[in-house]
């Protein structure tokens, strides 16, 4: 008889248990300063809070997160026309970037919650599937995306992009695990050689230092390759770095495309 | 003549070195910053930040870098900054400077209020005051980002200076710090 009471009292509530929408991406992975981006939503058997189908209506996403709201919200009685999802099916449903909204573009979903100067604080993207009145909706839900990684390498060089009048650092990691040349591990003093892609024979070397995480060496492109900077054909630098003791004993080799400064 | 035109943001710290009460006014007294920027400063430090390592928040190894002495031959410290009454001056000497500003001489002047109270506004912070020059036909603009009074021991004077692309992007920010001689 218990067993029946609790049985008729949570029936309602299991009756009304909202099914969310899956969502997938175009491409599957972004990240938020990705461009061009899709994001799906199918709707088959979803419903709103309160168990609702949700196909075929008319959508508006509200969506929020923790570096700010979307753009598109407005106010919650009065939700712009830019948050209507695109419907291509009775169940299937999309966000296409860039987004219009008024005179507004929003190419990404950083610049969409007002992050583009700092897209990697935005750490979480909360959303939820309403209607235009706001009379229905579903539970608050979350969109994925690919945060950023830093990805590991053989050498690089800092910063990533540089300009022909900046401090490049060339940098090249020994205790990279996949290290193209075993060899270079056992060297004891490693010299950078830099090359200009348009004339080797302006090749420079230059003995780096161990900051205790890299070798490195640093020059400035426009004072190294003076001539020709002057030329204007300063632009892109070929460079590896070899076993000062033995230098047929060499790392990887990349490349740097410099760009020209306006100031 | 080429006019080039340098953003240079510049904020200025005061270092408390103790606790001891501020001798330099009394509650309401109006500081003249001009006084207190004159002298000669000389680069201490210069941190190198990757401005898109920085936007994706990448490990700090991997955003901001110590050049100071990064480049054989050419120390960042050989840099001074000549602040006079209206005047003034920069010398480059071996430093990388001479990618970022010229070594001459000029005038310079407040392109806004160049008072601040201490006690109304909290050690002053006033984003949009800046002091406007011209090094050898280049103008430069030196932009107070944020102003707490130099009044301490150990004076020191931040200024920030981001290297475009020939896209107007910004692609790197150089931080220097100055200490006055």
């Amino acid at each position: 008889m218990k067993k029946l009471l609790l049985t008729i009292l949570f029936l309602p509530t299991l009756l009304v248990q909202a099914q969310n929408p899956v969502i997938t991406g175009n491409p599957a992975s972004y990240t938020v300063i990705d461009e061009n981006i899709e994001i799906l939503f199918n709707v088959a058997g979803a419903t709103d809070r309160d168990g609702k189908s949700l196909e075929g209506k008319d959508l508006y996403i509200w969506s929020f997160s923790n570096a700010g709201d979307s753009k598109t919200n407005g106010e919650w009685t009065n939700i712009k026309s830019s948050a209507k999802l695109e419907k291509l099916s009775d169940t299937e449903y999309r966000i296409k970037f860039p987004i219009t909204d008024g005179v507004n573009t929003y190419r990404t979903l950083a610049e969409l919650y007002g992050a583009e100067a700092a897209p990697g604080s935005i750490t979480s993207i909360g959303y939820l599937l309403r209607n235009q009145a706001g009379t229905f909706q579903t539970n608050d839900l979350t969109i994925p995306f690919a945060p950023f990684k830093f990805i590991e390498k053989e050498v690089r060089t800092f910063p990533s992009q540089a300009t022909t009048k900046d401090v490049v650092t060339f940098r090249f990691n020994k205790n990279f695990p996949e290290i193209s040349n075993p060899a270079m591990i056992g060297a004891q003093n490693i010299t950078l050689h830099i090359e200009p892609e348009v004339d080797a024979l302006l090749a420079i070397e230059i003995e780096t230092r161990f900051n205790g995480q890299y070798y490195e060496a640093a020059i400035i492109p426009a004072q190294s390759f003076q001539g020709l900077f002057d030329a204007g054909t300063l632009s892109t630098l070929k460079y590896h770095f070899f076993d000062t003791d033995n230098p047929t004993i060499q790392s990887t080799e990349e490349e740097i495309v410099l760009r020209q400064a306006a100031n | 003549m080429k006019t080039i035109t340098y953003s240079l943001l510049l904020s200025i710290a005061l270092i408390f070195t103790n606790c001891s009460p501020d001798n330099e006014g009394t509650h309401g007294t109006i500081v003249d910053r001009s006084e207190q920027l004159t002298g000669t400063w000389s680069i201490e430090t210069v941190s190198q930040i990757d401005l898109d390592a920085e936007k994706k928040g990448f490990p700090d190894f991997a955003t901001r870098v110590d050049i100071t002495n990064a480049i054989s031959g050419m120390p960042f410290t050989d840099f001074t900054l000549q602040i006079g009454d209206g005047t003034l001056s920069t010398t480059v000497g071996n430093s990388p400077m001479s990618y970022v500003i010229s070594e001459g001489t000029g005038t310079w002047t407040w392109n806004s209020d160049d008072t601040v109270n201490l006690v109304n506004q909290q050690l002053g912070i006033n984003a949009s005051s800046g002091i406007e020059t011209i090094i050898n036909g280049n103008t430069v603009l030196f932009l107070i980002k944020t102003y707490a009074g130099i009044t301490g021991d150990n004076q020191k004077l931040s200024l920030n200076y981001e290297r475009l692309d020939a896209s107007g992007n910004a692609v790197t920010r150089y931080e220097y710090i100055l200490a006055k001689q």
